[in-house]
């Protein structure tokens, strides 16, 4: 072998991807009566989500006792974002339209419509330490399903947070780096 | 029992002096060169097992003595830790592997996109192989294990915030039907 440290860093040509260097953009959908005033600060104030993960699950079937794991269907984990909340509680209070939109707290009414009605986009974006944009993640058929509560307490110190998770169908990949390989999109 | 330091030291030092977790690699070949991963990508792998496997024991008691006879024998999955680099392109080969058999994000399936279970198809569409190879302190390889018939089952999320510092990593979690040593 004749592996060494030069080898190492030759092999991660591009000094690794960091995960403090994203962002995310939320587009909603267009209900009557309801508009939407903080979600295109989201750029600004979601601070913590992740990148998809796949799952395909096995189907186990037996063959004289060994059991063979043949591939089963795919499946997305949901999507978890956590936001800053400002005192004007901006993109909590357009969480709280978009699921009252959905199905509303006290008269428990919900829209009646194509998906595209009442689901939205959300985009993830990776940046490299240049700050090129170099990957997308764009999730499709996009709502909300849980909007965490807000923790208080006296001996806080830091700014309140809370936690969204979104439900989709799927997600869009497009992998802009100009070393970016052979499957630059999947969707 | 006299223990002498010298004895046990001598003792593991006569068989290499004690095998280390931290000198391996990874080779993982795909149904083609396109989902396999390169030179480059292997050396990424930085954490992966020598796999293991478990026999289940099936008892029969006698008189109230158990008695353990052999059952199946099974195999956990494998799982491999990958550094991300700004391209993506060990990931996207994964993600494109799982794309091939399953069908597309979309839920779209045509010849490409999850044929395998088609009339014709060989379960060597959707499978490849992975070897990994213990190397000994002097750089020479050691033990060599091949794992065969792998797919990728997980591709973990890469968790991001703005306050983490450090270089990406994700968890690849593989199904494969058994593992040989080859050398």
């Amino acid at each position: 072998m004749a592996n060494n440290l030069e080898t190492f860093k030759g092999a991660l040509k591009f000094g690794g991807a960091r995960p403090s260097l994203f962002d995310i953009n939320i587009a909603a959908p267009t209900f009557t009566g309801t508009t939407f005033t903080s979600l295109s600060k989201s750029q600004y104030q979601c601070e913590v989500s992740s990148i998809p993960g796949l799952t395909i699950t096995p189907i186990e079937k037996q063959y004289f006792g060994r059991i063979l794991k043949l591939p089963g269907e795919l499946s997305f984990a949901n999507l978890s974002t956590t936001f800053t909340n400002p005192e004007d509680f901006g993109i909590f209070t357009d969480m709280e339209l978009w699921m009252n939109a959905l199905n509303g707290q006290k008269d428990n009414l919900g829209i009646s419509g194509k998906m595209q009605d009442w689901s939205g986009t959300v985009t993830l974006n990776q940046y490299g330490k240049d700050g090129t944009k170099n990957q997308t993640w764009k999730f499709i058929h996009c709502w909300p399903s849980t909007v965490s509560a807000i923790a208080l307490d006296y001996d806080g110190t830091d700014l309140e947070t809370f936690d969204v998770t979104w439900e989709y169908s799927h997600y869009e990949y497009e992998n802009l780096h100009s070393k970016g390989g052979s499957f630059k999109t999947q969707n | 029992m006299a223990f002498t330091v010298s004895e046990f030291k001598s003792n593991i030092a006569s068989n290499g002096g004690g095998a280390r977790p931290n000198l391996f690699t990874v080779s993982i070949s795909g149904k083609t060169q396109a989902i396999g991963f390169d030179a480059d990508e292997n050396i990424l792998v930085k954490a992966a097992q020598i796999p293991g496997s478990t026999i289940a024991a099936q008892t029969l008691t006698y008189l109230g003595r158990p008695i353990k006879y052999t059952g199946f024998r099974t195999y956990d999955n494998w799982t491999t830790t990958v550094m991300n680099d700004e391209n993506f392109t060990a990931r996207d080969k994964i993600s494109q592997w799982m794309r091939l058999i399953t069908g597309k994000f979309d839920g779209e399936r045509n010849k490409t996109f999850g044929p395998y279970a088609t009339a014709g198809a060989t379960a060597s569409y959707f499978e490849g192989d992975a070897t990994i190879t213990q190397l000994k302190k002097d750089g020479t390889d050691g033990p060599k294990y091949k794992i065969e018939n792998i797919w990728p089952t997980s591709l973990a999320a890469i968790p991001v915030n703005w306050g983490t510092d450090g270089v990406e990593t994700y968890d690849i979690e593989w199904c494969f039907d058994t593992f040989t040593r080859i050398s």
